[in-house]
């Protein structure tokens, strides 16, 4: 399941690396299970315990505002069977907590930052809330509410440039159901 | 991908008071540039942290691994977007 998708091609790709079923989750879809695509809150998805073998996130978790980062792992507990995987790639990380905003996105919909974070101004970025973790907050927002059903390590992408320069990934989080 | 619903048009607003509406509603808080994780001696930093809290951390030499990962590699090539994309 690729969680957050919105347009992406992963849930395809994968399809055909790996013939596997695979999903494409996004609150932009209509509610409910239609076919291939889960439409709704990632944080509460219509899907049994242990739906899912391995759940990615490409380029979404940065963008769940408020408790939504702590919610959504705490719904992948339910819905990965033990056993299974979480990907997260980018994951992004910064000696201090931050949020990255665009201000004409962030203005209009009033969104509210995290209390410790600083909020980086990015003129033209185009999205609304780009969460950076501490190693400290990502021990207390993600790690430790649900420590008891995942281990998880983290992956340092130490020479991603050379499949292109443009590649901005420096780290990646996977998560192990236990 | 962003988990939202609505998002206006880049076009009909104004960056720059929003930058101003923005800085008004969190004083003190907003750094007038973009997040760079890059910087140096910010990702060593980090590492040290990680390892500090008995986080395991990996090296992975994802340029060499995409390079043996030719069924990868043809999977991607050939991938052809879907024309009923709404993004």
């Amino acid at each position: 399941m690729d969680v957050a998708s919105e347009g992406s091609p992963l849930p395809e790709i994968m399809q055909r690396l790996h013939h596997c079923t695979a999903y494409a989750q996004d609150i932009m879809y209509p509610a409910g299970v239609n076919g291939s695509r889960i439409g709704g809150d990632a944080c509460a998805m219509p899907v049994p315990d242990g739906f899912a073998s391995t759940v990615a996130l490409t380029c979404s978790l940065e963008h769940f505002e408020g408790d939504g980062d702590i919610r959504l792992f705490q719904e992948l507990a339910r819905i990965l069977r033990r056993g299974g995987k979480v990907a997260v790639v980018p994951l992004y990380l910064m000696d201090h907590p931050a949020v990255q905003t665009d201000p004409v996105y962030s203005v209009s919909a009033n969104i509210e930052f995290d209390p410790e974070a600083t909020v980086y101004c990015a003129q033209g970025w185009g999205n609304r809330h780009g969460r950076f973790y501490s190693p400290e907050t990502l021990l207390r927002r993600i790690f430790k509410p649900v420590g008891e059903a995942f281990s998880f390590s983290v992956y340092h992408l130490c020479d991603a440039a050379q499949i292109d320069a443009s590649i901005y990934a420096r780290f990646a989080l996977l998560g192990e159901r236990r | 991908m962003p988990n939202y619903t609505y998002q206006p048009a880049l076009e009909d607003l104004d960056h720059e008071a929003a930058s101003i509406q923005l800085r008004e509603r969190i004083l003190n808080r907003i750094e007038p540039e973009w997040a760079n994780n890059n910087a140096p001696g910010v990702i060593a930093a980090v590492m040290d942290r990680l390892r500090g809290y008995g986080i395991p951390l990996i090296d992975l030499e994802v340029g060499r691994r995409e390079h043996q990962q030719h069924l990868s590699e043809r999977a991607i090539a050939n991938y052809t977007r879907p024309t009923t994309q709404t993004t």
